[in-house]
């Protein structure tokens, strides 16, 4: 079957596709090269790095960078605070959203302009960091978990991509439920959460990723350092490693060990992104999905 | 019509509901951070400076907890209640509790902390933040209690004059950190000796003689850079300028032990200044220095001088024994070493220190602190022998002992443990102990600790007693004069002048470094730059000094 329909190609085409292949290919490869140079640099032999001998291959395989950060017995605990407060934010994240897109998905809520103004309006006003701080402090949340996961409760735009996918369920579906008795609670429980899979696994990634990554909120919110995530931590050996510009460096971490800074510096960036990057592959079908219909229709 | 109105009512009911249960929420809360504060102003400072000489002989009565706020540096980092901070508690009845930040995001925290006064007991500042925050009344003023009730701090304060800059209109705001036995040294011009050995080539001994050594290396190794820079133009002329007779300072102004017996110049804005850019425009174009100077970073100057790409440079002259390390793993022979600094065009040699006894960080009390009293007092005894050898060394007997001469070295044991730890064994001994400058520390050791870990776990060698001897015996370095501390308006005045001042300088400087302007059009540049208001600036600063010298 498919032998008689193939259609020749042309010799333009096929020139056409010879180009976009390598053009494809040299994007590919400026997405890739950097993740991989920091791989292989994180991998390599100090001496090597510091005289720019390292670019392709790896060079003298040591992970003494790797043990170096672990060394910090800080890192473990920072990973499983780290995890606690993606977990619990994220499912916060989840139930407060869909909650709230629910309601101003429904053309028959009362009021639903008004309140929809109300919540777009934070998107583009905020109350700025210090009033933030007061009011986090004024709620006796500072140095606690809830000063991490509550006051980004909600993020406005996910909201309300979750919100128009929402709206594109047929009403009918809610009607009928109506008819049968369903109240709304368990119209949000029965009918649209099962129908919205994909946006939910979106809403996941998106929020995961962002607990993931933040470290402001918990740099000014939390005192004690038992309760920093590993983003806090991982941040400051990235960022103060340039340090002995201006005193008396001799000895410094470069000297007597294989382990120079940018070593170090990228196993730490290895280490801060491979687990949010293992997440991807099992979302990612839905993540492509979710956010299109998201997006397209709205 | 009827539903309808049944929503509203619904809603507004609702309404009603949430915003009751949110201020009932707010009401507790707020009325412990009431008493939070209650608890913390209630604290009228008693002249119980009699009463304090108690039974217990300690400093503090009753068992106290205070919290001190500093930045943690991802190499040492900071557990709470180490040995030494254990140590400090047997003796003083005083229990730290640290709330440490990232050193990375210090200042942000810092920031929001000061802005909502929401400060711990004890807190890491700089001596920008006295001018910022000072007169807001967030800080304890401390000068009576200087004068009245200190001991050991009193004594350093008068001993070192200079410290009356970190002042603000006569009041003191924070306690320095003052370095202890720290070694000197700066930025220096470094160079592969063995290379000038190997080809014949004379030590430099002018700054001329240096361009015309590197250029002969140039000529024996054509590919090589002879002269590397990192971290852009400005940062570079900071390094050399006074070396060659002018200055810069941090942003142009910097006090000049030479010029009337030693006043604030405006380096760009003097025609001393025109040196410095023509001794660079000339290694540009003899192809010594770096093509890529301006832009080069921190890792391509760095892979420069370890694969022996570059024979020189002018920066921290520490960096050296690291690099010569590294390049000894493929050319056993190579040696980066300082050398003394040259003479200029003028015959005079010239370069700074760092900043060795007071390197900016002070710590402030919170203005809401319960019985300051007491704890002026254990500040002050941070000050003394005792306290700064635990600060330092750790705990006597255990990890140090006192020698023939009084001072206190690490027991040797004690070292042998951290041989192999990372990142190197000193940090790893800090840390684990709590000690030394970038822990809590007034009266901090840095040089001091580390020099005696290195001995004794065999990682010194005789090119790092080669390099103290030689900046030692240095004649040209002087110390770093801090600045005076100037009033608000004065601050703000300098802030104002310098953004548009610096802005069209830095513009100009390559333009004569690459040549491509001759620098007798810099004349014009001065002229310019005084218009803008350079010489507002020395103004402001030589009143500021000379008002406090009154």
């Amino acid at each position: 079957m498919s032998k008689t329909r193939k259609i020749k190609m042309s010799t333009g085409y096929k020139i056409f596709n010879v180009i976009n292949h390598i053009l494809l290919l040299i994007l590919v490869f400026v997405t890739v090269y950097p993740m991989y140079y920091i791989f292989i640099v994180s991998i390599s032999n100090g001496i090597y790095v510091s005289r720019g001998e390292v670019y392709l291959l790896p060079k003298g395989i040591t992970l003494s960078a790797y043990k170096t950060v672990f060394q910090n017995s800080d890192i473990w605990r920072a990973y499983l605070n780290t995890i606690i407060y993606t977990t619990v934010g994220t499912a916060i994240n989840i139930v407060l959203s869909s909650m709230c897109a629910y309601p101003l998905s429904r053309k028959d809520f009362y009021g639903r302009p008004v309140f929809t103004f109300i919540v777009a309006f934070t998107m583009f006003m905020s109350g700025g960091m210090i009033p933030l701080y007061l009011v986090v402090l004024k709620l006796g949340l500072i140095d606690t978990i809830w000063s991490i996961v509550l006051p980004p409760a909600i993020n406005t735009f996910n909201m309300i991509i979750m919100r128009t996918f929402f709206q594109d369920i047929p009403v009918s579906l809610q009607e009928s439920a109506f008819l049968d008795g369903a109240n709304d609670l368990q119209i949000l429980w029965k009918i649209i959460l099962p129908l919205s899979k994909p946006i939910m696994a979106t809403m996941v990634l998106f929020y995961a990723v962002q607990h993931w990554n933040s470290f402001f909120s918990a740099l000014i919110y939390l005192n004690s350092k038992s309760k920093y995530p590993v983003q806090i931590l991982l941040r400051n050996i990235v960022i103060a490693g340039e340090f002995a510009d201006q005193q008396t460096s001799i000895g410094n971490v470069e000297s007597n060990f294989a382990v120079v800074a940018m070593n170090y510096k990228y196993a730490v960036i290895i280490i801060s992104v491979v687990p949010i990057l293992m997440v991807y592959p099992f979302l990612q079908k839905h993540f492509a999905k979710g956010v299109m219909i998201g997006a397209l229709k709205g | 019509m009827k539903k309808s109105y049944a929503k509203t009512v619904v809603l507004f009911l609702c309404l009603v509901m949430a915003l009751s249960l949110v201020t009932g929420c707010a009401k507790p809360a707020g009325n412990s951070s009431g008493a939070d504060t209650g608890n913390q102003s209630a604290t009228a400072p008693t002249q119980a400076a009699d009463n304090t000489e108690k039974s217990s002989g300690k400093i503090s009565e009753k068992e106290r907890v205070l919290k001190v706020m500093f930045p943690e540096h991802p190499n040492q980092p900071v557990k709470n209640f180490a040995p030494a901070q254990q140590e400090i508690f047997k003796k003083t009845n005083i229990k730290l509790d640290f709330e440490v930040v990232p050193s990375s995001n210090y200042e942000d925290k810092k920031k929001i902390l000061l802005a909502t006064n929401n400060l711990p007991d004890i807190i890491r500042i700089s001596k920008s933040d006295v001018n910022d925050y000072g007169t807001t009344g967030i800080f304890l003023p401390l000068m009576d209690y200087v004068k009245n009730d200190m001991v050991y701090f009193k004594e350093k304060w008068e001993n070192i004059p200079d410290l009356i800059k970190v002042t603000l209109d006569g009041e003191l705001y924070g306690f320095p950190v003052i370095a202890r036995n720290e070694a000197k040294n700066g930025v220096g011009p470094v160079i592969r000796v063995d290379l000038l050995k190997k080809h014949n080539l004379k030590t430099p001994d002018t700054f001329d003689e240096l361009l015309d050594v590197l250029a002969k290396l140039k000529e024996i190794y054509p590919n090589s850079i002879p002269w590397s820079m990192r971290s852009g133009t400005v940062k570079n002329i900071q390094k050399i300028a006074y070396m060659l007779g002018s200055g810069y300072g941090d942003d142009g102004i910097y006090y000049d032990y030479d010029v009337d017996g030693g006043r604030y110049v405006f380096g760009p804005a003097t025609k001393e200044f025109k040196n410095v850019l023509s001794y660079l425009n000339k290694a540009y174009k003899m192809g010594v220095l770096d093509p890529d100077y301006a832009v080069s970073t921190k890792q391509q100057w760095e892979e420069n001088l370890t694969s022996g790409k570059s024979f020189f440079f002018l920066d921290n002259s520490g960096f050296g024994l690291n690099y010569t390390n590294n390049l000894r793993k493929t050319d056993p022979e190579a040696t980066f070493q300082i050398i003394p600094i040259p003479a200029n065009q003028d015959g005079v040699r010239r370069a700074v220190f760092y900043a060795t006894v007071f390197t900016g960080e002070m710590y402030a009390v919170n203005a809401k602190i319960k019985d300051p009293d007491t704890v002026i007092k254990f500040i002050d005894w941070m000050y003394s022998e005792e306290g700064s050898n635990i600060t330092n060394f750790g705990v006597e007997g255990e990890t140090f002992y006192i020698d023939e001469n009084g001072q206190p070295q690490f027991i040797a044991d004690y070292v042998a443990k951290f041989k192999d730890a990372q990142p190197s064994p000193y940090y790893a001994i800090y840390s684990d102990l709590g000690i030394t400058k970038l822990n809590f520390s007034l009266w901090a050791c840095n040089t001091m600790t580390q020099f005696q870990i290195e001995k004794l776990t065999g990682t010194w060698s005789d090119l790092y007693d080669e390099y103290w001897t030689i900046v030692g015996n240095d004649k040209a370095y002087v110390e770093p004069v801090m600045d005076p501390p100037l009033t608000a308006e004065e601050a703000e005045r300098v802030k104002d002048i310098l953004a548009s001042l610096n802005t069209m300088l830095e513009q100009e400087y390559d333009k004569f470094i690459i040549g491509v302007k001759d620098i007798s059009e810099y004349d014009a540049v001065i002229e310019k730059a005084i218009e803008m208001g350079a010489l507002e600036l020395e103004q402001i600063y030589n009143n500021a000094l000379a008002r406090l010298q009154q």
